[in-house]
């Protein structure tokens, strides 16, 4: 495996894990649960900073975008599992929770991809600008 | 420059990855503790129509953690009529493991209902709700039911 591939998946996992544990401390399902909470006005700028760090791991446009791509699905997947954990131990309120969970997985999906490839395309654009790479 | 940037995601990750492992334990433990509290009919005592129910209800904390009982809510109905009613909004502090018992003094408001029906046993149906609240979680409306024929 190329180190390319290699701090792609790295780096896509890594953001899918800091993404849905960043919906966990900013959003209203979780952040009552959670030893670490932040204002809701957090969750964008920080997924665009976790956009950033992606497209600094990734030096190649492609390559960044895919991974901010597979980052999203990794925390889409948590984060509605994590909301739809307690139905699978309680079973009055196991649809509840699933669809919720869904729900909420497929919104941060759509916030991770739209706000994380904000962040790679900043990335990507600030390095053309100061010569250190093609967008 | 890229291997800095990967420290630092992969540092966000283990915070945030623990933030969110912590809060999903959290929140399984407190959906499972508000689907186990123990509610049960301790005592239900009625004179006469125009005299309020004292309606006794023991809480259990199913959990090792405390348990704030904020507040109950309580219909009352005989049969079908829904014929009154209370609220109990004193704050109760329940340690794990232990249980309390909350006494609601209920009004009758509709004592002509119950008035006409005489001497028979009345079934009494008692619904509500009670709003508690577990150290890590918001405070939940649970509902209950039950009846007493008497």
């Amino acid at each position: 495996m190329s180190m390319k591939w290699l701090f792609a998946v790295a780096s896509a996992l890594l953001a899918g894990v800091a993404s849905a544990g960043l919906f966990a401390a900013t959003t209203n399902d979780l952040r009552p649960f959670a030893p670490l909470t932040m204002n809701a006005a957090w969750l964008l700028p920080g997924m665009i900073a976790i956009g950033i760090l992606l497209a600094t791991i990734n030096s190649d446009g492609i390559w960044a975008a895919g991974a901010m791509a597979a980052a999203a699905v990794v925390a889409a997947v948590l984060h509605g599992s994590a909301i739809a954990a307690p139905g699978f131990a309680v079973e009055p309120i196991r649809t509840t929770m699933i669809n919720n969970g869904t729900v909420q997985g497929l919104a941060a999906f759509l916030v991770v991809l739209i706000f994380g490839m904000i962040g790679v395309v900043a990335a990507l654009v600030a390095r053309s600008i100061i010569g250190h790479g093609d967008v | 420059m890229p291997i800095a940037a990967l420290v630092l995601l992969g540092a966000l990750a283990v915070a945030f990855g623990l933030n969110l492992a912590t809060a999903t334990r959290r929140s399984v433990d407190a959906y499972t503790a508000y689907d186990r509290l123990e509610l049960s009919l301790e005592g239900f005592t009625f004179t006469a129509a125009n005299e309020p129910v004292i309606v006794a209800i023991r809480v259990g904390n199913p959990t090792d953690a405390p348990l704030v009982i904020e507040s109950l809510d309580l219909r009352l109905a005989a049969g079908v009529h829904t014929v009154g009613g209370g609220v109990l909004r004193e704050e109760h502090l329940l340690p794990g493991r232990e249980s309390t018992v909350l006494t609601i003094t209920a009004a009758i408001d509709d004592e002509t209902y119950i008035e006409q029906l005489g001497d028979v046993e009345i079934e009494w149906i008692l619904q509500g709700r009670i709003l508690i609240h577990l150290e890590h979680g918001e405070p939940t409306w649970i509902p209950f039911g039950t009846r007493y024929i008497g």
